[in-house]
């Protein structure tokens, strides 16, 4: 490698070290036509590798600079942080990611970046970056934009016509959290900032109607929050996604759980990321997105926090036993969704085949339905799957891990499979 | 016993399973010449049939042009036993529309229908090659070539080229590219001048020539991309779900650390 080479993989090397923290990674939601020279984006999103963490690799997830005149406690790149510092130059990167995106490695960038000098003025780099993309080298490919805190709405309306997603880090689930760990950041600007992509992608959705006109971030608007930093419940957390989801209609809500990333009264002394918190979070957004659930039904004051053991939609149907047995062939597609053990497209093939023949519990099998966890919950023409329950099975089907429930969070006599107080364990990975 | 043999190409199949619906006959199994060599006996061979073919080729597309896609698919998966499965759909296909009345609603939504066994089996076949169709999209890395062309071998466990060539002829029209499945010998060659692709053979080549800074990048991305893990998350099972073993030998990213 000759020595321009060399600086430049340094270079990335020190931005996206700093860059890695961000969770979303996604590239889906846009389905952008090639201009006419390299890239397009495909609705669906497309992953190119993972890492060793598991997480995917879609875009070339990058800050323009590390350089910060913030301080927020909970982030690698705070100014009293000691680390190795750099820029990249806007043409610099934009080479890069044609080069990267070429060779198949990535489906777009994801750039970011620490406030260098003032929000606006590394807004400003970061736009010259996305325009030098998107004008000089007619690249179609997916771009997400991180909008820096509280930079200029003018800034924010211009990135949106030149980027798939745009998206503006709330940080921390409370103002009173954002004022304590990061004193810069001012938690109605940074609502405010949300507030302004959502109107601008109103009104570009609007104006669409009447003719046809650039789209304004086409992929829609997501957000992050850092989970376990600071002493939110989860009731707090969903409620704040619901209303992110219903009122400003974000497409996404990432929870990112606190990596330590350095040591301060202010933070919780912990050592290991809360993972299974933030993959239960993650359980209880897909209820809110695709399940039809409300955030009062899956927390509220008698249950402020998700259960580690269990997914939050069987936690749900444990204490909503009444509502149960559904009976498969008349229930209303959103009651057979409710059903632990059915996810979106085995209810929806569910509603297609009982229209033609009386579906029995094999069928349901067959059609993807996870009748290990279901057939506590559903009946076919009038009959339960499960007449001789037996806890050792139950055992022996959950690979001898199981934990303890109390039995007084359930009515008496409710859910007879879980008198011998034992539950089958859900495996991390399961998706709802 | 009846084992009906054909040439490996979906034409004949088509044409024989137009022969068969046409004289009535259910076959114990439908399978290629090479695959036939432990059946000594009861083997039939019926020879293409253009006329045949054309009806029930233009017939199928009528019905319904996902069934369509699915059956093409699910050949293309090239897994045992998969002629017969297709052969099952298309007698439940042509049935279905041969009823009283019946509405293309009602056959769009019957062809959903997973309580079937022949739609389901199909369908779980058109899957299977439709996600490692989208992997793909995804896992393949060029290579760039003394010439610029963009150059990338991998080894998909269905046949997938064909499915793979008009994305990369959206996303790069103004590359030459190949993408070579080296296991099956064929790949899909783009040609930036007459903006199109063909599909042929392909023979394996070992003197590949690459660009100057060909290297430079590969090294930039490999270490980007094992330094963007997050080492208090490390979850090496999750990732292997994703990226299994055997696709790594191909990957840039990957291409010492397989063993």
């Amino acid at each position: 490698m000759n020595s321009d080479f060399s600086a430049l993989n340094d270079k990335l090397s020190i931005l996206g070290m700093s860059a890695k923290y961000d969770a979303s990674c996604s590239s889906s939601g846009s389905s952008r036509k090639n201009p006419g020279g390299s890239g397009n984006a495909v609705a669906a999103g497309i992953c190119h590798s993972w890492g060793e963490d598991g997480r995917c690799i879609s875009l070339l997830k990058v800050l323009q600079t590390n350089i910060c005149s913030f301080d927020c406690a909970y982030c690698i790149n705070r100014k009293s942080n000691d680390i190795p510092r750099a820029v990249f130059s806007p043409a610099e990167l934009a080479d890069l990611t044609m080069q990267f995106y070429k060779r198949n490695y990535i489906e777009g960038l994801f750039l970011s970046s620490a406030v260098l000098k003032n929000s606006d003025y590394s807004m400003e780099l970061m736009l010259k970056t996305v325009s030098l993309l998107r004008n000089v080298h007619r690249f179609g490919g997916y771009i997400h934009l991180k909008v820096m805190p509280g930079a200029d709405p003018l800034l924010i309306k211009r990135a949106g016509f030149l980027v798939d997603r745009i998206s503006a880090n709330i940080e921390l689930p409370t103002g009173e959290s954002l004022s304590l760990l990061a004193p810069d950041k001012k938690p109605d600007k940074l609502i405010g900032s949300i507030k302004d992509i959502s109107s601008n992608i109103r009104e570009s959705v609007d104006e669409y109607r009447f003719k046809r006109s650039v789209t304004y971030a086409p992929g829609g608007q997501s957000t992050q929050m850092i989970i376990g930093a600071t002493p939110e419940t989860d009731k707090t957390i969903l409620n704040l996604t619901e209303s992110l989801y219903k009122k400003l209609s974000l497409k996404r809500v990432y929870y990112s759980a606190y990596v330590p990333v350095t040591e301060s009264s202010l933070l919780p002394a912990i050592t290991k990321p809360p993972l299974l918190r933030e993959h239960r979070l993650y359980q209880a957004d897909w209820l809110l997105r695709f399940y039809g659930f409300k955030a009062h039904e899956i927390l509220n004051d008698e249950y402020p926090n998700l259960d580690m053991r269990i997914d939050p939609k069987t936690a749900w149907a444990m204490r909503n036993y009444h509502l149960f047995p559904v009976e498969i062939s008349t229930a209303s597609y959103e009651e057979i969704l409710r059903i632990p053990g059915i996810g979106v497209q085995s209810a929806q093939r569910i509603i297609k085949a009982r229209r033609f023949s009386k579906l029995t519990f094999e069928d349901l099998k067959k059609i993807g339905v996870v009748m290990k966890r279901a057939k506590y919950f559903l009946s076919c023409s009038g009959k339960m799957m499960n007449s001789n329950f037996s806890h050792d099975l139950i055992l022996a089907e959950a690979g001898g891990l199981y934990s303890e429930i109390k039995i007084s969070e359930l009515r008496e006599g409710q859910l007879p499979l879980f008198r011998e107080q034992s539950i089958p364990p859900i495996e991390i990975a399961q998706e709802i | 016993m009846n084992i009906y043999v054909y040439d490996g190409n979906f034409d004949s199949l088509i044409s024989l399973c137009a022969e068969l619906i046409a004289s009535k006959i259910t076959p114990e199994n439908i399978m290629t010449e090479d695959k036939s060599h432990g059946y000594l006996f009861d083997k039939i061979y019926l020879s293409f049939n253009q006329n045949l073919y054309d009806r029930l080729n233009s017939r199928l597309n009528q019905i319904s042009k996902t069934a369509y896609a699915h059956i093409c698919a699910a050949f293309l998966s090239e897994t045992e036993g998969m002629e017969i499965k297709i052969f099952n759909y298309i007698q439940t296909v042509l049935r279905l529309s041969l009823e009283k009345n019946i509405s293309q609603q009602k056959i769009d939504d019957y062809l959903e229908n997973f309580a079937d066994s022949s739609i389901r089996e199909l369908n779980q076949l058109s899957k299977k090659v439709y996600i490692e169709r989208h992997r793909f999209l995804g896992l393949i890395r060029f290579s760039e070539l003394s010439d610029k062309t963009l150059y990338a071998q991998f080894e998909p466990d269905h046949n997938i080229s064909l499915l793979l060539a008009p994305h990369f002829k959206q996303r790069l029209p103004k590359d030459n590219w190949i993408i070579h499945d080296i296991a099956r010998g064929i790949g899909a060659v783009y040609d930036k001048e007459k903006n199109d692709y063909i599909l042929c053979g392909l023979e394996n080549t070992a003197g590949i020539i690459y660009s100057e800074e060909e290297n430079a990048f590969r090294q930039i991305w490999q270490r980007y991309w094992k330094e963007i893990a997050i080492p208090e998350r490390k979850n090496p099972k999750c990732q292997l779900n994703f990226m299994p073993k055997r696709y790594w030998k191909h990957l840039t990213e990957t291409e010492n650390l397989n063993r």
